[in-house]
């Protein structure tokens, strides 16, 4: 596997995110997801999120319940440790959000990234 | 909890593949689906299609073996359901080895941008031809605005 030691920036309003999702009738989502795969992979120092998975996702919504599942289980916990804070598994929240309300999941996983930038 | 974790998925994509088998048994409307309001919430927002609009109308027409008004519906109707196949193959031979199916294919980032610009590029075709044939009125109307 490739290993990755930066965290790339993706500072965004979470506001941002929805509206650019909307304006962009969802094409922006498409994007926003392999930047965020992109993020995830830098913070486990390894593959944990799979960008062509992540492109799917932007489409095809039991993917993108796919995807917000492993950003809440196997991402979320890697940037918890990276900010040492309490771990939450939010998991079964974003894979419900993002399979009725992605651009919603989208916001949260943005609110939860931008706290790298701080 | 690792083979459990596969089955569970597993079975996710067996509820997806079959559920165009359900509509198309049940639904004794299951002809109108073309015509029918959309379940989309991006659609039912905006009146305009998301970029996976129409893959399970798509997937219905497939199942039904309407081939070309499959791909009307939607290009990834087709590969969405080999997609699908492929993945309960592969979640299902993890559970029974006990150990993941290596696929370096899913981590090329080449692959990943080439997908995007594809599907991108689709999206915004699909978008103009859609806009350029329905009036104002018929995309309003398929949203909860009107």
């Amino acid at each position: 596997m490739q290993v990755i030691n930066d965290i790339p920036e993706f500072r965004k309003d979470p506001l941002v995110v929805l509206l650019l999702g909307i304006i962009t009738c969802g094409l922006y989502l498409i994007y926003w997801n392999l930047k965020v795969s992109k993020v995830f992979n830098a913070l486990a120092g390894h593959e944990v999120l799979s960008p062509v998975v992540a492109v799917f996702a932007g489409c095809i919504w039991p993917v993108n319940m796919y995807f917000f599942f492993i950003v809440g289980r196997e991402g979320f916990p890697r940037l918890y440790e990276y900010l040492q804070e309490e771990p939450k598994d939010q998991s079964i929240l974003l894979m419900i959000l993002g399979f009725f309300f992605p651009m919603v999941a989208a916001m949260i996983v943005q609110a939860e990234i931008n706290k790298l930038y701080r | 909890m690792f083979v459990k974790q596969r089955l569970i998925w597993a079975g996710i994509i067996f509820v997806f593949l079959i559920f165009p088998v359900i509509v198309i048994w049940f639904d004794p409307n299951v002809d109108l689906i073309g015509s029918r309001q959309s379940f989309c919430p991006f659609k039912l927002l905006t009146g305009l299609p998301c970029p996976g609009c129409g893959c399970l109308k798509s997937m219905i027409s497939l199942y039904r073996g309407e081939i070309v008004q499959s791909m009307r519906y939607h290009l990834l109707g087709i590969p969405l359901m080999v997609l699908f196949v492929a993945g309960f193959a592969v979640l299902i031979i993890s559970a029974i080895r006990k150990k993941d199916i290596p696929m370096p294919w899913l981590y090329n980032m080449k692959l990943a941008y080439g997908v995007a610009i594809a599907l991108g590029t689709y999206h915004l075709v699909r978008l103009a031809v859609y806009i350029a044939t329905h009036s104002f009125y018929e995309i309003a109307r398929e949203s909860v605005w009107m």
